[in-house]
């Protein structure tokens, strides 16, 4: 099973750099979409179907943490398991983002094999929720 | 918090994403530190929360078109210049991350976003730390309105 991938943050290198990870990872991805920041990545969210999002918390127009309440609020885009991929590592910011729903955060700078981990873990969690 | 501890962590947390994401290590320790001359690429952003203020960096071009590279996997004389402050804006928003939370690890510090600056601190206090790298040099300084 290929594994369509969704990686929303605002720099363009920093999404390039996750998707060459992902790419040089093993794990089996059937499509790269992206997009610049929340509001860019419900619209993806809408149009096609996601296997898992990894996203970025500061981002301009909609931020990760507005996004990721987005997400929960909406039936049909909830059982999306969400990683986030921050810079901001306080304790106080991890736990916020897993109570609202993410299922993994990985702070950058972040190993290549840390951030395929808590992408198989989150993907493994998904399939076994089904 | 002492200058002379600030400045280590500045150093500890700069060495981290280097090493971590960007494959670029500091020198040994011992060997001289370059100055840094030449055009710069001065990436820097603000943080609002326990304390606030401002972290930046001080990159000669070619280092900073050797740090990109390796980040975006391309040879130096590939990067574009939207590429080169995209990466360095990148890099100075990991290490403000990294320096705070080895400040106070329990707190949400908001992280504005990173521009490219003229390259000089404004006001004070400001602490600074120039790290020889591998390949160049590089300084990353910091300012705070209330002592972390």
């Amino acid at each position: 099973m290929a594994y369509n991938v969704l990686i929303v943050d605002d720099s363009p290198a920093m999404r390039s750099f996750v998707r060459r990870v992902l790419e040089l990872s093993g794990i089996p991805v059937g499509q790269f979409l992206e997009a610049g920041d929340g509001q860019q990545a419900l619209e993806v969210l809408h149009k096609q179907w996601v296997d898992v999002v990894l996203t970025d918390l500061n981002m301009p127009t909609m931020d990760g943490e507005q996004f990721v309440r987005h997400m929960e609020a909406d039936e049909s885009l909830r059982s999306i398991p969400v990683l986030v991929v921050s810079t901001d590592r306080t304790d106080q910011r991890v736990q916020q983002m897993l109570t609202l729903g993410a299922k993994g955060y990985v702070t950058k700078p972040f190993l290549p094999e840390t951030l395929r981990e808590e992408l198989e873990r989150a993907l493994g969690d998904a399939h076994a929720g089904h | 918090m002492p200058v002379t501890e600030m400045e280590q962590v500045l150093s500890d947390a700069a060495a981290e994403v280097l090493e971590t994401m960007f494959f670029t290590s500091l020198a040994e320790e011992g060997e001289p530190v370059p100055p840094i001359t030449g055009p710069l690429v001065c990436p820097n952003l603000s943080f609002r929360g326990p304390c606030s203020g401002r972290l930046g960096l001080r990159i000669p071009l070619e280092t900073g078109r050797q740090i990109a590279a390796n980040f975006l996997g391309l040879e130096g004389s590939e990067v574009t210049q939207s590429q080169l402050q995209d990466v360095l804006c990148e890099l100075s928003n990991m290490i403000c991350g990294s320096v705070l939370s080895r400040l106070e690890s329990g707190s949400i510090f908001e992280l504005l976003h990173p521009e490219i600056g003229p390259g000089e601190t404004a006001g004070s206090p400001a602490v600074s730390r120039t790290l020889a790298l591998e390949d160049g040099v590089l300084e990353v300084w910091f300012q705070w309105e209330a002592a972390p």
